[in-house]
């Protein structure tokens, strides 16, 4: 498979460090992950692991169990059986409670569409992790905002969501996920229902940000050159995992 | 049309062609063809179903009125003129615990025509009792309706020949104390058999005002609601209607799809309202409307009636729901894409009924002022008031939505929580407010029918002591018997016993009156004076200047009461020279009103009258009660006054001044009570249906915020604030629409005093925020089972 990545987007020399140091601990981890829906099996024995500083990229045809591994990965949902440790902890021990604050605190999340709450304004909207987190309105608005400036989208910060354009949501969902500062970004899908121009763009942000902060992304996707914005890619198929793409 | 252009023709048109029998079919297949369509159907069908029995009870009251009047009048004596009578009858009705017994007392020879249902006439002391009535008085525990009701059981009455099943009714032989004789003069009505009839009065003005107030309380909310469930789905149903336009479908096609979906559920709504009306019918047997029961097969409307509510009800539901199920804008967006500029909020037609509204009730308040509109007329008496409640209601619920909407607008809340409400409201702002507007038209309504049941309830609530009125028939030197034996009963504060006995007969002059009174009741009305058996006292005139007291002798001529007073000629008095002069407070806000037996110029105590009117042999005493607001004071004091015999019988249990509307209210407020909670069931059940609606609209973008982390418990929340806010705007708005109505309704019907029971509100407004509360709490529920991980794969 040809990388589409240009030399601009490129792991910097730190992260590179940090995806290639073989001796540092896993960022997160699934273990032999087992999941059916009623008898449908969507998880047979999946494996993934996520370094810091890392983007892995899993792609797959339809059905094939990717946004299941991610929502298992994320403490969604839990398997029926394997393990997932964030940082040494195993999430399926975890109480829903607290992995909802995990998701909260640590995780950031993109999907490919109508994430954004429709009551709240887009800056509102930005600023829910922070508020969430205890934050003052003001503060929190003031941070959202430039969050939104970054991605280019501050025109949009009074609007609802439904009143601006697919690629605009997306960015407005792209700042929301990155303002808490969380350790993974996962992303389903995030460019799936935006034209090449905006999916490029999307990208190259989101490439920009976990290079510029040193989060880790699990990129679900089936587009080989969004994929070609990761450092490694896993194919799933028929709820396994199998390595593809090394960042070596 | 040629084969090329018939192809061209839009699929949905040319598949179901011009015939409008395929064109209804169509309609019906796609109408059916959608599951959801159920649940839309089966809310709207429900909504309908309460409205329709709502309509046809309400047109079932005049010919039930009508009903019941012949019913009655198989039951009444034929009246007779003096002198031709073959029986003289004379009907009563008293208290016993909380039921009222009424019956006829009836003098005659024992060939006399027997009453209905009575084999034979019956003589003193001999009783034909209802069934029920006969069970009470054979009954060991009821003494005291024996007390009230001497004499012995000789035939039950069958039940078809009593208005109602259930009432407590009876024929009893009189006494004697109230026969024809000299010494007592002639007190019972003259007959000369049965079947008289009487003609339906109908219903007061007052009591059809409160029907009317009392249908828009219930149409209002049930017309929101019908409104509002046809919105249900309405996400789905627009992107329907996108597609049928994209395939070619015409507006009257698609308007069509709305209208069987509407027209179905109307048809099925009167079916159920129509059914429940015949099932409560059931329960009428035991109903007792102010002491006198009802007959099921009596109770319904007409059949031509019947038949318009249906036709009505189906046709204004299919017409509805064809406008409200298709916008012009849903074509121009096919399969429903958002639409980036949202519906423009139509303010034009709701300023205008404000302004209406405001410009109506100014008129009519101005009309009533100048006297130059003549409000005691029935038709404007009735009309003004409905009017007025209906635009001042209406308005209500048109400039709710914009209340809210503009409080909403300046609402900066700090919490997230607040701000998805806010947002939720500024989104959904007519859905979540439609249902809220029901709430505030019962609220205002209940506040505005206040006047209407005025005085009594304050006299009746706020103070310790109830007045009643009745009256004895008996002699002049009776007077103090009948004082010692109705002050044996413990409770009673005080005792006025009077009657006119004459008044000038000079038409060129007003009066004097003269009155026969105790003494109780001149000190009654004066705590300073002295009176003593065998003083006269004099009145002052409220206007002596315009209205002069005409200087003595006078020509007193006694009042014909047919039957009461002694015939005689005109008698020359002049007042003795010791009359003394009486000051009467008429003072209009004191609690004891003088009593209406003052208003004459002279009273004269029993041993006066008898002094001075030595021909004067009986009348008929008007007796008003003042006694303890207890339970039970009335049969007291019928039971102190049961030795004095029938001519005791005539106690009202009016309390304060003897309106109509009085002996309905028990009713009113049961009917306002149920139809509160009635519609704030509605209202919760639309607020239920509205929220479930926005969550399952929402449950991905909800489900993917729970997913990143966002607590359950703030999206509960932000539901709470949602349904609150508008309650709490609205219900401000609501508590001054009632009270502006008091006021107007209070002018209008010339009431003062009208006295709000604030309390009674504060529950209403209390219960409706339970209610909002309630269906967050099950607004959660559902919030968390729509927004678990499968939600996320939703579109």
């Amino acid at each position: 498979m040809t990388s589409t990545r240009s030399a601009g987007d490129q792991p910097s020399e730190g992260r590179q460090a940090a995806v290639t140091n073989e001796g540092s601990s896993p960022l997160l981890s699934g273990r032999d992950l087992v999941l059916d829906f009623g008898a449908t099996p969507a998880l047979r024995g999946a494996d993934l692991v996520v370094m810091p500083g890392e983007i892995v990229a899993v792609m797959g045809a339809s059905g094939s169990g990717k946004s299941t591994l991610l929502h298992v990965l994320a403490g969604i949902i839990p398997p029926d059986s394997g393990t997932v440790t964030y940082r040494g902890t195993d999430v399926t021990m975890m109480h829903e409670r607290e992995r909802s604050a995990l998701r909260r605190n640590a995780f950031g999340f993109i999907f490919q569409f109508g994430q954004l709450l429709p009551e709240l304004t887009c800056v509102q909207n930005v600023a829910l992790p922070l508020r969430l987190g205890g934050i003052g309105r003001k503060a929190a608005e003031r941070v959202a905002l430039e969050e939104l400036a970054r991605l280019d989208v501050v025109d949009t910060a009074d609007v609802v969501p439904g009143r601006v354009s697919g690629g605009q949501a997306q960015r407005v969902a792209v700042a929301r996920a990155l303002i808490a500062r969380p350790s993974i970004i996962f992303a389903d899908e995030p460019t799936g229902a935006l034209d090449s121009l905006q999916t490029e763009k999307v990208m190259d942000l989101l490439a920009k940000a976990v290079r510029d902060t040193q989060f880790a992304m699990v990129l679900v996707t089936h587009e080989p050159r969004v994929a070609a914005y990761s450092d490694r890619e896993i194919l799933m198929r028929d709820g396994r995992t199998s390595e593809t793409r090394d960042p070596a | 049309m040629t084969a090329t252009d018939q192809l061209a023709a839009p699929t949905a048109d040319r598949s179901t062609g011009s015939h409008p029998g395929r064109a209804l079919g169509w309609a019906f297949t796609m109408t059916f063809a959608d599951r959801a369509v159920w649940r839309r159907l089966l809310t709207m069908a429900v909504g309908i179903g309460i409205c329709s029995l709502a309509l046809l009870a309400l047109v079932s009251i005049p010919p039930t009125l009508d009903r019941m009047a012949v019913t009655t009048a198989a039951l009444l004596p034929i009246n007779a003129d003096p002198g031709t009578e073959t029986f003289s009858y004379h009907y009563v009705s008293f208290a016993a615990g909380d039921e009222t017994i009424t019956g006829a007392l009836l003098s005659g020879p024992p060939q006399a025509p027997p009453p209905p249902g009575a084999p034979r006439f019956p003589q003193r002391g001999e009783i034909y009792a209802s069934p029920r009535l006969a069970a009470l008085l054979a009954s060991p525990e009821d003494a005291d309706v024996r007390t009230l009701l001497p004499g012995r059981v000789i035939g039950v009455l069958p039940a078809d020949r009593i208005r109602g099943a259930d009432d407590l009714f009876f024929y009893r032989g009189a006494d004697g104390s109230l026969a024809p004789n000299p010494a007592t003069g002639v007190s019972m009505s003259p007959a000369s058999g049965w079947g008289g009839g009487a003609s339906n009065q109908g219903l007061d003005p007052e009591l059809w005002i409160l029907l009317a107030t009392g249908s828009v309380l219930l149409l209002v909310p049930l017309l929101l609601f019908v409104g509002l469930a046809s919105r249900l789905g309405s996400a789905r149903r627009e992107r329907r209607n996108g597609m049928l336009a994209l395939l070619g479908a015409g507006r009257g096609r698609i308007r069509l799809l709305g209208a069987v979906e509407s027209g179905a559920a109307g048809l099925l709504g009167v079916m159920l309202g129509s059914g429940a009306l015949l099932v409560l019918r059931q329960f009428i047997d035991h109903v007792r409307f102010s002491g006198v029961g009802l007959r099921s097969e009596d109770v319904g409307p007409t059949a031509a009636s019947g038949w318009w509510v249906s036709i009505g009800i189906v046709t204004i539901a299919a017409v509805t729901g064809s406008f409200v199920g298709y916008r012009p804008a849903d074509a121009s967006r096919p399969q429903g894409s958002t639409p980036l500029r949202r519906r423009p909020f139509r303010w034009w037609w709701r300023v205008l009924l404000l302004v209406v509204s405001a410009a109506t009730v100014w008129w009519m308040l101005e009309q009533s002022r100048s006297d130059r509109w003549d409000l005691q007329s029935e038709a404007a008496r009735v009309l003004a008031p409905c009017i007025t409640a209906l635009l001042v209601m209406l308005t209500l619920v048109a400039v709710s939505t914009p209340l809210v909407l503009m409080f909403c607008r300046l609402w900066r809340p700090a919490s997230s929580a607040g701000q998805l409400a806010r947002g939720r409201i500024l989104m959904d702002g007519t859905l979540t407010t439609r249902s809220v507007a029901a709430l505030a038209t019962v609220l205002a309504g209940s506040i505005a029918l206040f006047p209407l049941l005025g005085d009594s309830s304050a006299d009746g609530v706020n103070s310790p002591m109830i007045e009643t009125f009745g009256q004895v028939r008996g002699s002049v030197g009776e007077i103090p018997a009948i004082e010692s034996a109705a002050r044996q009963s413990d409770g009673l504060l005080n005792i006025e016993i009077g009657s006119s006995i004459g008044e000038d007969s000079n038409p060129d002059r007003h009066g004097p009156g003269l009155t026969v009174i105790n003494c109780s009741a001149v000190e009654q009305a004066d705590p300073t004076a002295d009176c003593q058996d065998g003083d006269i006292f004099q009145v002052p005139r409220a206007d002596p200047v315009n209205d002069p007291l005409p200087e003595p002798p006078y020509r007193i001529m006694q009042p014909d009461y047919g039957s009461a007073t002694a015939q005689g000629s005109a008698e020359s008095w002049s007042p003795p020279t010791d009359t003394k002069v009486l000051t009467v407070a008429r003072d209009p806000n004191r609690k004891v009103r003088p009593s209406q037996l003052l208003a004459d110029d002279y009273l004269l105590t029993p041993e006066a009258a008898a002094r001075e009117f030595p021909k004067l042999v009986t009348t008929r005493f008007y007796l008003t009660v003042y006694m303890h607001l207890r339970p039970g004071m009335m049969p007291r004091v019928q039971l102190a006054l049961a030795p004095l015999g029938d001519r005791a019988f005539d106690l009202f249990s009016y309390t304060s001044e003897t309106q109509s509307v009085t002996p309905f209210r028990p009713w009113i407020i049961g009917a306002l009570i149920a139809v509160g909670t009635l519609v704030l069931l509605i209202s919760a059940l639309a607020q239920t249906l509205t929220t479930l609606e926005q969550i399952r609209e929402r449950r991905r973008p909800y489900a993917l915020g729970r997913a990143a982390g966002l607590p359950l418990s703030l999206l509960s929340l932000s539901i709470g604030l949602s349904l609150v806010v508008p309650i709490l705007v609205t219900m401000v708005a609501a508590v001054g629409a009632g009270l502006l109505l008091n006021l107007v309704l209070g002018e209008l019907l010339q009431i003062g005093n009208a006295a709000i029971d604030w309390p009674l509100v504060g529950v209403g407004v209390g219960a409706a925020l339970l209610a909002a509360i309630l269906v967050a709490l099950g607004a959660t529920w559902s919030l968390q089972r729509s927004t678990r991980p499968a939600a996320m794969r939703t579109e």
